[in-house]
């Protein structure tokens, strides 16, 4: 293991100035100063901070923490400032004497001087970052063996029995258990390809990408809410959460997978940069007001887009350059910067999200406006009709004079809710050569009243015409249906046409939550001369029964186009980052923003012959640059990071048991020839991820018995909470197959922070795989926290695998556990015989794929004789051989 | 009167990372990696805990003698004002009114107001003299028996990321928790129990809520187990009749056994047996522990248990759970005193109003927890039993602009800790003559971690574990026991 770290220092001669009457003596009054207080941490042998004193070059250029002497500038040089300081953290030399007044004087006027240092005047130094570290190495091509089972050498104990086999092959490909038919299916098929046929199968089956986004999703730590204090939801993460499924169940190259995830938006896929986005991230209230703060977040929400890029593609650690070189790996904080520079455009936020729809959409909005054209036509021949759209209710009637007008509302769609608007509007009619006029504003001088406004919600009858909506500036009656309001014109109008809303932002922006105490019932009245009411909207007088029929058909279906249109113009959105043109970012001195260094552009880690762009670098081209760098120069190590991944899933360990750190630290390959032949192979396959989990699940190692030989004798191991909860339902028949789309919550959250429940009763889709259910960071479901659920704080490499009492408790008491077991129960007594027997059989095909033995059955016919076959399945729900990968 | 700028108080080799510690750059981890030295770096050989997988909570040896085996947390979120508690400081009573010197125009919450004096007054308490106010009488009374931390520092001014550093030593989430770090090295006494038990504020959970006592990256084994007194442990008991889940706990006992006998020695699935059997034994021994019947009416009155004041008497119950707990032996006990923000109502965060905030708050911790106290002490338990009373930060000396509240203050506060190894009725560190800013003896929360844990016998820098690219501790790569603390 050998890295090094070279600093080429290129020696130009160069001739000598004179010196002035006053200049130190470079010789006898400098160089012995830093040679005897400073050369032992920063010199030839040793480099603290990266820093070394013995050449101009190296001094000019510092280490960690920049410059340690700007020629011409004494006081903005960092070695006065620690050779003056006093302060234990700061000063140098650390330990020992200080240096004399004297000795700093010197030093300052040698460098208020231009810190002159015969003969290295023209010297820069050149930094090249290079390593002899296996991971950072070329894949070699060339290799012994072409099969898995090759490299492995040693004699595999025998294939396991098809039962286990087929259970974990479909758990560890689908995380859901393999059903009696399957199962059966196989240990019945004599063909010579029949396992290769399930892998075939299960690699197809769209179950596959639902389990292995998960463990994509652990590494970034994706979820739902923001963490922190407020812990509130993101609205529209899931659609990056569905683009992982759906590009692993069609085999997204991988390199192409990575590529999406951090520029998916220079080739039009948009959810896939929710990768750089997962993290949790303080809120501004809970940053704080103070300008530090509030530097130091932002550079805290880029560090965490390096975590998840460090962890899940490069398998590196290269947030821990963050404030001083890398202590172990090749990476300097220059490295880092450039890195952060790349992302340093990334906003925590959501953008349009161009789903491909845009053209379609475009067509049918034609269409419909054209339709609804033709229908106001038709309307406008009726002495009165009614729309009903975005928020918006129109009364349309014929033109009649009027100073007063009111609005009462009978019933809304709340039942314990009086009504409430943010406007409501009174136009003329149009008369010749004049359009339909506003005539109801406040400015114009019309007045509002109601029956009352709700004082305590901060609601007034302003509210109702001062030309402004949304929810800031909305009306509430203070009392349940029937409530009125009303305006008075500032004079007579001759008007046709009546129009209120609830709110009109909200109707946009969030068409569901504004589905709540909309006006469902109601009449309108004028009078031109006051209390002498009379109804306008006597809709159907006159009109005989084909007339009325004709008017509410045309009306409903005027509603149901402004309904599609006002939907359809809504641009979809994904939380999949912001992009903006970011600011300079410099290396920051002990990663403090208050301490800027030198000015970096975007770039790819040195050591990996990354790309370097100017600093003012088009924010999307440094995305895509780095994108590119990640599939090219660096793909050695990301393949080797890919197909890591993939063993350490398929066999609980990974070839390096670190699969997030192939760093120094990191573990060494334990069969270094195969990892790179696997990762050869990946590349070699265009990255086909499922090529990748066919040669390792059809070898001899992955089918061998439980306990075989060497390092991959496959000790049964448990299940994770995902799979077990799934597979539970996929056995009780209650599993909910639905696929994509916005999470299933299974928690509440009262008051404003975060204080996040389960609900007391599971809501609709609860049933669906785990995957679907909105993750709430650091949530507990009473149920499956315990089996180590991330808390998706942390870039999470691998999962904790625990054992305790309370997953103990849980699994055996949780609400969950009862309501699937008589699930089951229920589904087995409807799908075998009468016999008890024969359902106890059966329950025990649908959960470890075998009939019981003999004194099984013994044991569980006399319990579902006692307390119920539920009790049985119980059981069987909490028994190991359910809970662990055979 | 000194004042340091307000940028520098972090210091800057402690800025962020472990710069100090870094040591050389890539130089020296070659040389490192040459002499095969890697990862040792002048650094001490972490020690792992050895966890029998049948037995994980079995107590297992501290790194060195210690006197305390057990730990009460008791933790008052919100942030408690050491200024009117615990951290007299006569000058403000002069400068009462004044604008504060060289302050910063924002703080935390907004812009600032005047210099206030204490809002309770002060009085010498016990031998010791101890000033401390009117505000917690009751524990005021224990003075002597109390070591007080007035210079604590915290990093950062938000209470869910100073929550996460007190309870974890990272500002982030994720990382696990101070009792989490306990029982993974400790076990715990009592099997029978959990070992680690977090008992929630009556009002709701504190702002960094289940951070407190998670696992991060350890074995979800040491997560804390939330229970209180009025709430037990979810699932110790199910829906279903007694006799169908003795019917179900025996019939797997049956399966589970033939399906060890083909994996013999497989102690993955022997531990999830034991697990079990573990499970049983909490299910009867937990409901006797929180029935409080057993105690007398005198001791329920001295907790305030019978307090017409409902959120007290529960969070007396609280305290009496408390002691029952740690007498039967669980390791890490974590008492919450206040929950989430909510304008100073709900929790100790009074930006406003903090005469009747701190008042109430003060109300419900004082009595029970100085009782709470008292029993341990009289029962000879804090022999073995360490005591630390924390609060994420402290409060600033001047007002914020309303004039009513006093906004965070991470530059210096108070903690205090009692029991066994710590030195009583001393005082340690100060603050400046305006108590905003430690100056004297200035301590981290790291310095804080690691004295906690030297007192229960673990070198904090030898606790370690590997995650994410480095040996992981709760004390990143901080942290010096404060030596004045030990008895």
């Amino acid at each position: 293991m050998r890295s090094t770290f070279t600093l080429l220092a290129a020696l130009v001669l160069a001739p000598l100035a004179d010196s002035e009457a006053a200049a130190p003596d470079f010789e006898k009054e400098i160089l012995p100063v830093l040679a005897k207080r400073c050369f032992e941490c920063h010199g030839p042998e040793k480099q603290k901070a990266g820093l070394r004193l013995d050449s101009r070059a190296a001094l000019l250029k510092g280490g960690d923490f920049g410059a340690a002497v700007v020629p011409g500038d004494a006081a903005g040089s960092h070695l006065i400032e620690v050779i003056s300081s006093t302060d234990d953290d700061v000063k140098m030399p650390p330990k020992g004497e200080r240096l004399s007044a004297a000795e700093i004087e010197t030093l300052k006027k040698w460098i208020a001087q231009g810190a002159v240092w015969p003969g290295q005047m023209d010297a820069i130094a050149e930094e090249k970052i290079s390593s002899s570290h296996w991971s950072f190495q070329p894949l070699s091509g060339t290799f012994a063996h072409d099969s898995l089972d090759a490299f492995l050498g040693t004699a595999k104990a025998p294939e396991a029995d098809r039962r286990l086999l087929v259970r974990r092959i479909t758990l560890d490909l689908t995380g859901l258990p393999p059903t009696p038919e399957e199962v059966n299916a196989f240990v019945e098929d004599h063909d010579a390809r029949a396992y290769e046929k399930v892998v075939e199968r299960l690699l197809a089956s769209k179950h596959y990408g639902q389990r292995w986004a998960q463990h994509w999703l652990d590494v970034i730590r994706y979820a739902d809410t923001r963490g922190y204090e407020y812990n509130s939801l993101r609205e529209n993460t899931w659609p990056y959460r569905d683009w992982v499924i759906e590009a692993l169940n069609r085999d997204l190259p991988y390199d192409q997978f990575l590529f999406q995830q951090i520029a998916g938006d220079t080739v039009g896929v948009d959810p896939a940069t929710g990768f750089l986005v997962t993290a949790p991230l303080p809120t501004p209230p809970e940053v704080g007001q103070e300008a530090t703060a509030i530097k130091m977040a932002r550079f805290n929400a880029l560090d965490e887009i390096i975590q998840n890029v460090g962890a899940s593609m490069l398998g590196l650690t290269v947030g821990c350059a963050r404030c001083h070189h890398h202590k172990f790996d090749p990476i300097s904080s220059k490295d880092y910067y450039q890195v952060l520079s790349v992302f340093s455009g990334v906003k925590y936020e959501s953008r349009p999200w161009r789903d491909g729809s845009e053209t379609a959409r475009k067509d049918e909005l034609n269409l419909i406006g054209q339709r609804i054209t033709q229908l106001r036509t038709d309307l406008a021949k009726f002495p009165s009709s009614r729309e009903v759209s975005d928020g918006q209710y129109t009364e349309h009637f014929a033109p009649t004079r009027a100073k007063w007008v009111r609005l009462t509302v009978t019933a809304t769609d709340a039942t314990s809710e009086g009504p409430a608007f943010d406007e409501i509007e009174v136009w003329t009619a149009a008369q010749s050569g004049s359009a339909p006029q506003l005539v109801s504003l406040a400015t114009q001088g019309a007045k509002a009243t109601s029956s009352g406004a709700a004082a305590q919600l901060g609601s007034k009858n302003e509210f109702l015409n001062d030309g402004v909506f949304g929810e800031d500036s909305t009306w509430v009656a203070s009392v349940r249906p029937p409530a009125w309001v009303q305006i008075e014109l500032k004079e007579p109008a001759l008007i046709s046409r009546v129009v209120w809303s609830r709110d009109r932002l909200l109707a946009k922006t969030n068409p569901g939550a504004h589905a709540k105490r909309l006006t469902s019932e109601w009449r309108v009245e004028v009078a031109e001369k006051q209390g002498e009411w009379r109804s306008v909207v006597a809709r159907t007088e006159g009109l005989d029964a084909d007339a009325i029929q004709t008017l509410h058909g045309l009306e409903a279906e005027l509603a149901k186009l402004r309904a599609r249109q006002s939907k359809l113009s809504a641009v979809p959105e994904v939380f999949a980052g912001k992009f903006v043109q970011p600011e300079p970012i410099h290396v920051l001195m002990r990663g403090d923003p208050e301490q800027p260094r030198d000015l970096v552009g975007p770039g790819g880690l040195s050591v990996l012959r990354g790309f370097r762009l100017p600093a003012d670098a088009p924010e999307q081209e440094r995305r895509a640059a780095f994108a590119k760098w990640l599939v090219k120069e660096a793909a050695p190590l990301t393949g080797r990071v890919a197909v890591n991944r993939l063993w350490h899933h398929h066999f609980g360990t990974g070839l390096v048991s670190t699969p997030g750190d192939f760093g120094l630290v990191g573990a060494r390959p334990t069969h270094p020839e195969l990892l790179e032949w696997l990762a050869t192979q990946l590349i070699a396959d265009g990255w086909s991820l499922k090529k990748t989990h066919r040669r390792i699940v059809m070898s001899a190692a992955y089918r061998q018995r439980a306990g075989g030989l060497d390092s991959f004798s496959r000790a049964p191991r448990r299940l994770d909470a995902e799979a077990i909860r799934d597979s539970m339902l996929a056995i009780s028949g209650q599993l909910d197959r639905t696929m994509g789309g916005e999470g299933v919550n299974l928690f509440s959250r009262k008051g404003a922070f975060d204080q996040w429940k389960p609900l007391p009763e599971p809501p609709q889709g609860a049933n669906r795989r785990m995957i679907y259910h909105t993750r709430i960071r650091g949530a507990d479901d009473g149920m499956f926290k315990t089996f180590d659920l991330p808390e998706c704080g942390q870039v999470k490499d691998k999962r904790s695998d625990s054992t305790t009492p309370l997953q103990a408790l849980n699994l055996l008491n949780g609400r969950f556990t009862l309501e699937q077991s008589a699930a089951l129960a229920k589904r087995v007594a409807a799908e075998s015989d009468t016999d008890l027997t024969a359902k106890i059989t059966r329950a025990f095909q649908l959960a470890l794929a075998r009939p019981p033995r003999e004194t099984e059955l013994t044991a569980c016919l006399a319990v579902a004789e006692r307390e119920g076959l539920e009790t049985v399945c119980r059981a069987l729900f909490n028994s190991n051989e359910f809970l662990f990968l055979p | 009167m000194t004042f340091t700028s307000h940028t520098q108080h972090l210091g800057r080799r402690g800025f962020l990372g472990n710069f100090a510690a870094s040591a050389g750059g890539f130089a020296l981890a070659q040389l490192l990696s040459r002499e095969g030295l890697l990862g040792a770096e002048n650094k001490p050989q972490s020690i792992r805990p050895r966890i029998d997988p049948a037995r994980p909570f079995a107590a297992r040896p501290s790194h060195f003698p210690a006197k305390a085996e057990q730990v009460l947390l008791i933790f008052c979120a919100g942030a408690v004002s050491h200024l009117d508690t615990f951290d007299y400081k006569p000058e403000l009573y002069k400068h009462h009114g004044k604008a504060p010197p060289n302050a910063p125009k924002v703080t935390f919450e907004g812009p600032i107001g005047n210099l206030a004096k204490p809002f309770w007054d002060f009085r010498p308490r016990g031998q010791s003299g101890k000033m401390i106010s009117d505000l917690m009488p009751h524990l005021a009374g224990l003075a002597d028996d109390i070591c007080f931390i007035h210079s604590l520092t915290a990093k950062n001014s938000a209470h869910t990321q100073a929550e996460n550093l007190l309870s974890t030593g990272f500002t982030f989430e994720g990382y696990p928790s101070l009792g989490a770090w306990t029982t993974y090295a400790l076990g715990t006494l009592n099997e029978n129990l959990p070992s680690f038990v977090a008992i929630a504020d009556p009002r709701g959970r504190s702002q960094a809520g289940p951070n407190n006592w998670g696992s991060g990256f350890l074995p979800a084994t040491f997560q804390g187990t939330a229970f209180s007194a009025d709430e037990p442990p979810q699932n110790l008991r199910a829906s279903a009749k007694e006799s169908a889940s003795r019917a179900a706990v025996d019939l797997l006992a049956t399966l589970n056994g033939e399906h060890l006998e083909q994996h013999p020695g497989n102690t993955d699935l022997a531990a999830r047996i034991s697990s079990y059997e573990l499970a049983g034994r909490m299910q009867s021994s937990i409901p006797g522990l929180m029935d409080l019947k057993g105690e007398s009416v005198q001791t329920l009155e001295t907790y305030g248990a019978t307090s017409s004041n409902t959120i007290k008497a529960e969070y007396a119950r609280n305290c009496l759970l408390a002691r029952r707990l740690l007498e039967q032996g669980v390791r890490v006990v974590q008492l919450f005193n206040g929950a989430f923000a909510s304008g100073g109502k709900l929790n100790w965060d009074s930006h406003s109003n903090i005469v009747s905030s701190h008042g109430a708050h003060a109300e419900i911790l004082d009595q029970p927890t100085a009782a709470l106290l008292r029993d341990l002490k009289q029962r000879g338990m804090l022999d073995k039993t360490l005591v630390v009373w924390c609060t994420e930060f402290g409060r600033l000396p001047f007002m914020q602009a309303n004039g009513t509240g006093r906004d965070h203050n991470i530059e210096g506060f108070t903690c205090w800790l009692m029991g066994a190894g710590v030195k009583p009725g001393i005082s340690i560190g100060s603050t400046d003559e305006l108590g905003w800013k430690a100056t004297d003896n200035v301590k981290t929360l790291y310095d804080f971690n690691a004295t906690i844990l030297h007192l229960l016998g673990l070198d904090h820098e030898r606790l370690t574990h590997y995650f994410n690219g480095t040996e992981r501790r709760i004390t990143d790569v901080h942290g010096h026991v404060i030596q004045e603390v030990l008895a």
